[in-house]
């Protein structure tokens, strides 16, 4: 499935697109309101990192295209660190899902609809049961988005099992220092982003996303 | 002006050009071409009230500018009525009570066209998602979401069943109650269901009350029409802005307003220096008003962040807010407390140091307020007992989060009478309060209220209307003063927050002795800290009624903001922390907790012991039970909730999601015994309609309407022949305000004497008419005046008659009502959850809670009263609470960070009522607005440990703390 995205687009016209992925339809749906969406571009929503940080996490698991105003062409994890790119040179983004790929996200929150206290994203590729590409992003850990590259690395080449998923878990809480703050402390947000990530794991190691 | 700008857009499907700030907010500009549709609650993006339609989506209009709408179609609610009728939506929303205050009405409407255009056969699920951006918090979203999908129905030019509550007779046996499938929620439907009401078949039958009869306001609300205090703005009106300190603790040094009143356009700027040295509490009660009067209109020392420094008043908001920058503040910064627990140590900072204040307790140790009062011998029967258990507990200071912030406009009229137009629940308590302050006399002051965009206590505080009145003083000129929403959480009021000991004696499963020991936070300022304090006392210590009991309070000041009036006043604090209470022991017993209850609970005749010696602020009356359907309101919810088979089920549970089952009772009060006083005055027209002229304020519940039907039920008339004007201190009679749920009873009591007194003279005018010698046995019925034997003449008749030809003069009436009782309407709460063990997140599946209001005036205004209760009561529980750092400063003063909840994640919020006929009510009334509020919070915790076994003590129930105390 291909989905592109002109810089104007409204984050409403994205999720109404018929070719948008059911996964940042949930996104957005869980992480934004009518009247966000409609008021909000992609362009606004890439520059204001802290209040769409959940999209911009599910984005960068995805890794568009970005095919900038000058005709160049990068992936959106580069051109989001990239200090000399200005975001405003975006055009659009490319979005290529395959529907084999693992796509998915969960978050804590005081209540269902609330902002989340820490939220992990996921995307897997697999060449017969081995993992061959993942990104792992989680929000609520830091000001905006975390790419947890060094979570993503452990995963490539190898077959989910219990024990890996193991492993991921403390890498995950040991890359990560979330603040404390009035909605939870940096120990629970450290066992939640383990949580998290177990929980999604598990899901895909049982056959259920 | 940020830049002219030449702008061409549609206006509600009309073209639209002309010269305009380019950078003025779409907000502003719209409300500036009297769109009084279109509302500002936060002006931050985070509440949704201002949301307008632009190119057909929903977009906040406090975020856009002008030049953002250039060549585009703008729509707001005042387009959906060009022809005169209304919309399906805003039909629906009339039908089914989807508006209480009506500040959220607007936005609500028009996202959900803009959803509905797109999606005409949305499911309920998507109706929620497409308005969660948009809060409520009058309503918990059950009868908005209904009206939507009853509108999108009508849409499609489907019949629809007429929309209304579902009466059932009451059987005698509670064995032999029926209840209808919808309401076992089976099939786990989400779908809201209209209020069901069980009614003994003893009780006498009305025509008008106990009717779904539409608001009388719903109309003007619904289209938009000027209603609140914002909307009717004087010509040379003055915007005012207050400066709030930024320090918790501190004393001012010195102010310098030069630059401020240099500012091209400012008009007057005052401070302390500036303004007389008079003390007074800005709690709305009645005379005389518990001491310490611990405040002054402006200070030379600030208690808390937001605090009162200085106010201005300018030309234009952007100069007034400008002003403020430019004032000048030396503080001499002084150690800061925000634990009460620490404030009452001794070398705690003494925050009320100042020597003009009487009436504080322990000023050294910031004890505003000490309580204690003892009935039997406590510590004797302690040592009887069987079992003695104790608890300690600790509630949230909560936010009212009402969506239209305190609001002033004052003014001077013609007769240079000062006129207040205020957003109060106690237009009677400003008037009197604010007189010494301002130095003008009761009779050159008329309050006017105007609707409220809710209130829940809030607005029982006088916080703006004496500085707004200063400021029109000094300039001779018209002027508006508002809270910020940042304001609304610094310098308005919350619950207050209480650390709760419970202790309570069993011998043989019966109670025998209970103590209650408080600390109450009232912030920085006593107002309500007494009162809250022995209402919670009292009702804390009469549910279960032990002869043998003690309360020991102590309220503290700290610098925080101020708690003062919220909706449950003290009660919920404590019954939260009762009812999870008498769990544990039933537990620790090994008796049905259900059944330990119902030995213990206060029975029908039994006097409550602490009635005398708790009063609210001063000796109270003795009170027995007289009506009571709680035992009805718990076997109904246990029948309702399979409570017991889910119990069962639940014990053992494997895998990582846990459901649990909780329950609570609750009982509350209607109306302040011997103390509040309602008047009520209705005259006859020459069409045989009536004036009903009535202080009652109200606030968004319905009250109006209610009391509106308590006086068409006594004439024999609809409530169309009813033109009610209500909260008007020159013009209606006095009322103490609207608090201490006491309307329907009091207000509602004093309407019923009213309407009883013009019925007496119509009978007589009506005798002279048709020559009968008896006049009271003439019936008054379908606006006509009946003999037995069937002749009869119509109210019109009548008063033609009696305004222009017979024994002329004009048929009205007052009357005055209070009580020496404050009967309890009863409740039983029930709570369902799913509880994640892997990360303590808790998801409410179902609440329902089953009431004895006494007889239902209107059965779906008042289940609109307790599905609102409860979402409050669930925020409380759940996810609300105001946190302060060290110093004094709130860490989430915004409604992005202080989350309420929104329609895609409320629970089902079910209504059963079980009706009661009180004696001393209006056509058997209690009280319905706060009773709603009392149960939700400790049916959750006992739901949790159900579904756990982890008991948690203290709110709100975030994960983590779930999750701690599963990892304990």
């Amino acid at each position: 499935m291909n989905l592109s995205i002109a810089s104007s687009d409204s984050l409403e016209a994205i999720k109404q697109n018929s070719t948008c992925p059911d996964f940042l339809v949930q996104v957005l749906e869980s992480s934004t309101t009518y009247q966000k969406r409609a008021e909000t571009s992609l362009l606004s929503s890439l520059r204001a990192k802290t209040n769409f940080a959940e999209w911009i996490a599910a984005l960068l698991i995805l890794d568009p295209t970005v095919l900038s105003n000058g005709g160049k062409t990068s992936r959106l994890s580069e051109f989001i660190i990239d200090e000399a790119s200005s975001i405003q040179n975006l055009s659009r983004l490319e979005i290529t899902v395959d529907e084999k790929d693992m796509l998915d996200f969960e978050k804590v929150a005081n209540t269902p609809a609330d902002r989340s206290i820490v939220s992990v994203f996921v995307f897997l590729k697999f060449v017969g049961s081995t993992v061959s590409q993942a990104r792992i992003t989680a929000t609520g850990v830091s000001k905006s988005a975390l790419d947890v590259v060094a979570c993503s690395s452990i995963l490539i080449g190898k077959e989910l099992t219990t024990a890996l998923i193991h492993e991921l878990k403390t890498k995950l809480s040991a890359e990560i220092n979330p603040p404390d703050s009035y909605l939870g402390t940096s120990q629970y947000k450290k066992e939640m982003a383990a949580v998290l990530i177990e929980k999604i794991m598990l899901k895909k190691l049982n056959g259920e996303n | 002006m940020e830049k002219e700008l030449l702008l061409t857009f549609t206006l509600n499907d009309e073209p639209w050009s002309g010269n305009v700030d380019a950078g003025q907010s779409l907000l502003d500009f719209l409300r500036s071409l009297h769109l009084n549709s279109v509302k500002a609650g936060c002006q931050v993006g985070d509440c949704g009230v201002c949301t307008v339609l632009l190119d057909g989506n929903p977009v906040r209009s406090c975020l856009l500018k002008v030049k953002d709408i250039q060549n585009k179609s703008v729509f707001t609610l005042e387009g959906l009525n060009k022809n005169g009728r209304l919309h399906p939506l805003q039909e629906s929303f009339i039908e089914t009570g989807a508006i209480q205050c009506g500040f959220c009405t607007p936005a609500q409407i028009l996202t959900a066209k803009a959803f509905l255009d797109k999606n005409p056969k949305p499911t309920e699920e998507g109706v929620r998602s497409a308005l969660k951006g948009v809060l409520c918090r009058c309503t918990g979203y059950v009868r908005i979401v209904d009206g939507v999908m009853r509108a999108a129905a009508r849409l499609r030019g489907e019949k629809l069943e007429a929309y209304g509550p579902l009466y059932l007779d009451l059987p005698e046996n509670c064995a032999d109650i029926r209840i209808p499938d919808a309401y076992l929620r089976n099939a786990g439907s989400q779908r809201p269901l209209p209020p069901l009401v069980y009614t003994p078949t003893s009780m006498s039958k009305t025509s008008v009350v106990n009717t779904a009869n539409k608001k009388v306001d719903a109309e003007k609300l619904v289209t938009g029409k000027p209603a609140f205090t914002d909307d009717f703005r004087p010509e040379g009106l003055l915007f005012g802005a207050l400066l709030t300190s930024n320090i918790a603790h501190a004393r001012i040094r010195s102010i310098n307003t030069e630059k401020a009143k240099a500012l091209p356009g400012v008009r007057a700027v005052l401070t302390y220096q500036d303004v007389p040295r008079v003390k007074y509490a800005s709690g709305g009660q009645s005379y005389p008003q518990p001491l310490p009067y611990d405040q002054v209109c402006l200070d030379n020392k600030v208690r808390h962040v937001g605090d009162r420094v200085a106010v201005v008043a300018a030309d234009t908001q952007e100069i007034a807010d400008k002003a403020l920058q430019l004032i000048e503040v030396d503080y001499e910064i002084l150690d800061a407390v925000v634990d009460p627990r620490e404030a009452i140590q001794e070398g705690a900072p003494v925050i009320h140091d100042e020597e003009d204040t009487e009436g504080i307790f322990d000023a050294k140790h910031n004890i505003v307020y000490h309580i204690e009062a003892e009935n039997g011998d406590p510590d004797k029967v302690f040592a009887e007992a069987d079992h003695v258990v104790s608890g300690e507990f600790r509630t949230p200071k909560q936010q009212h989060a009402q969506l239209e912030p305190h609001i002033c406009i004052t003014y001077f009229d013609p007769d240079n009478r000062l006129i207040v137009l205020s957003s109060t629940q106690v237009p009677y308590h400003v008037r009197r309060i604010i007189s010494p302050l301002i130095n003008i006399p009761i009779k050159n002051i008329r309050v006017i209220k105007p609707r409220i965009g809710g209130g829940f206590g809030g607005k029982q505080e006088i916080l703006l209307e004496d500085l707004c009145s200063l400021l029109t003083i000094k300039t001779n000129r018209p002027v508006r003063l508002e809270y910020s929403r940042r304001q609304e959480f610094t310098s308005g009021r919350t619950r207050h927050q209480h650390y709760i000991h419970y202790k309570i004696g069993v011998k043989n499963e019966q109670i025998t002795a209970v103590e209650l020991k408080l600390l109450a936070d009232t912030g920085a300022y006593g107002t309500h800290g007494l009162t809250t304090s022995m209402v919670g006392g009292f009702k804390g210590l009469t549910l279960y009624n032990a002869l043998n009991s003690r309360f020991i309070c102590d309220v503290a000041y700290t610098n925080t903001p101020t708690a003062g009036a919220y909706r449950g006043y003290g009660t919920m604090q404590e019954l939260f922390a009762l009812e999870v209470l008498m769990e544990e022991i039933a537990e620790k017993l090994g008796v049905d907790v259900v059944e330990f209850k119902r030995k213990n609970w206060l029975q029908l005749g039994e006097p409550m012991h602490m009635a005398k010696k708790l009063g609210e602020g001063r000796e109270g009356f003795d009170q027995s039970l007289a009506t009571s359907g709680l035992t009805q309101c718990v076997d109904i919810g246990l029948k309702a909730t399979r409570y017991y088979e889910k119990r069962q089920a639940y014990k053992n549970q494997q895998g990582k999601i846990h459901r649990g089952i909780g329950m609570s009772i609750a009982m509350h009060g209607s109306g302040i015994a011997g103390l509040d006083m309602a008047s009520a005055t209705m005259k006859m027209n020459d069409d045989g309609s009536f004036n009903l002229l009535i202080g009652a304020t109200d606030i968004g519940t319905g009250s109006d309407t209610i009391l509106a039907q308590i006086a068409a039920e006594v004439l024999g008339i609809t409530v169309d022949d009813i033109i009610v004007y209500s909260s008007d201190t020159d013009f209606t009679p006095f009322d103490k305000g609207a608090y201490a749920s006491s309307t329907t009873y009091i207000s509602g009591g004093a309407v019923k004497k009213t309407a009883e007194t013009i019925k007496k003279q119509i009978q007589e005018q009506a005798a002279l008419m048709l020559q009968w010698n008896d006049p009271a046995t003439l019936i008054l019925k379908d606006s006509r005046v009946i003999t037995p034997q069937g002749k009869s003449v119509s109210l019109k008749e009548v008063a033609l008659s009696s305004l222009h030809q017979l024994n002329q003069h004009q048929i009205m009436a007052t009357e005055s009502h209070r009580s020496y009782v404050s009967p309890p309407p009863t409740a039983a709460q029930f709570v369902e959850v799913a509880v994640d063990t892997d990360t303590g997140e808790i998801k409410v599946e179902r609440m329902l809670m089953v009431v004895d209001c006494g007889r239902v005036i209107n059965p779906i205004t008042a289940a609109g009263q307790v599905e609102g209760g409860m979402a409050q009561a669930l925020g409380f529980a759940h996810c609300e609470d105001t946190y302060i750092d060290e110093k004094g400063q709130i860490l989430n003063p915004r409604f992005e960070t202080y989350h309420t909840y929104l329609a895609n994640e409320m629970p089902p919020a079910d209504v059963i009522f079980v009706q009661t006929d009180e004696p001393s009510g209006p056509f058997g009334a209690k009280s319905v607005a706060e009773i709603s509020i009392d149960g939700v919070a400790p049916a959750l915790v006992n739901a949790v440990h159900n579904a756990t076994g982890a008991w948690l003590h203290q709110l709100p129930l975030t994960p983590e703390k779930v999750w701690k105390a599963l990892h304990a």
